[in-house]
């Protein structure tokens, strides 16, 4: 049972630490050319 | 639609609608995310075979849907900005392949993570894992390619045509595990005859679907938003360096005469 919570709890952390990156990646992004057009 | 298409085909009109449209997209993501990880991890019953390994199955399961969609999405975007040079097709198909490489990349790690206790291997060479491993790579092809051009209208045009190319995978993505023997077990939901799961399991499967779903659109509008920017920063930067070129020539003319 506990090795299964291990195989559950990997399978999403991988799953949301991925999209988390992502989406913090474009995210950012989007804010830095944003200030850019802004300022420029 | 076609007015729809023709609206959203001037970049500063489509970057306001993204811009008023993706908060929302976003609030949908959290509250379906939210509920589908409330049913997935509390509220939903054990497998009678897999036992708790089935919750695995509400992230492998929407990613892989995902992974398959989005390519499908890639597929038409492509076709329109070849035949009908639609200015907005090739953004979007640039914005889209990072999500659906992660996409496929969950179900790939996912899938591997369920398959050491269920079948005993992380991985096999079967029909379906590599079809969706090729899948992969040409995800990852496709972001190679339009990065690896000087010319942004080449770099689009060759990433469509690889994108054109690699939609023949998508058939056998979803019939290998008809045509051919796999480990990989056949489609439980979308098949003829409708789906052979427990409500109580296709609930948690359907919201972490539909937040997977809203996470694409969301950042996708984002990222769209992002290279429509990039685009105007570049143009105006060549624009100064040009009037700067002007102005050093007339100073240096004066100076001459």
């Amino acid at each position: 049972m506990s090795s299964h919570l291990i195989y559950i709890f990997s399978a999403y952390l991988f799953s949301f630490l991925v999209l988390m990156i992502l989406g913090l990646k474009i995210y950012l992004t989007f804010c830095s050319y944003k200030n850019k057009n802004n300022n420029f | 639609m076609s007015l729809f298409f023709n609206f959203l085909a001037n970049p500063s009109r489509y970057r306001k609608f993204a811009e008023n449209v993706y908060p929302y997209t976003l609030l949908i993501m959290f509250i379906m995310l939210i509920v589908g990880l409330w049913y997935g991890l509390y509220n939903s019953p054990p497998d009678y075979q897999q036992g708790e390994m089935v919750r695995i199955m509400y992230v492998h399961v929407p990613a892989a849907w995902m992974s398959l969609m989005i390519y499908f999405c890639m597929t038409i975007l492509s076709l329109f900005s070849l035949i009908l040079k639609h200015p907005l097709a090739d953004l979007l198909t640039k914005c889209s392949a990072p999500i659906g490489a992660s996409f496929t990349m969950i179900a790939l790690v996912t899938g591997s993570i369920w398959g050491k206790p269920t079948w005993g291997t992380w991985w096999v060479w079967d029909a379906r894992l590599t079809s969706v491993f090729i899948l992969f790579l040409i995800y990852l092809g496709h972001i190679a390619l339009v990065n690896v051009f000087e010319d942004e209208v080449k770099g689009a045009k060759a990433a469509a045509i690889l994108t054109l190319l690699g939609a023949f995978n998508l058939p056998i993505i979803k019939f290998s595990v008809d045509w051919w023997n796999t480990l990989h077990q056949p489609a439980s939901i979308m098949k003829i005859g409708g789906p052979s799961i427990h409500i109580d399991m296709m609930v948690p499967l359907i919201f972490m679907a539909l937040a997977f779903l809203f996470y694409y659109i969301s950042f996708l509008l984002i990222n769209s938003q992002a290279e429509i920017y990039k685009k105007r920063l570049k143009k105006t930067y060549i624009n100064n360096i040009e009037i700067h070129k002007n102005q050093i020539l007339n100073n240096s003319r004066k100076y001459n005469e």
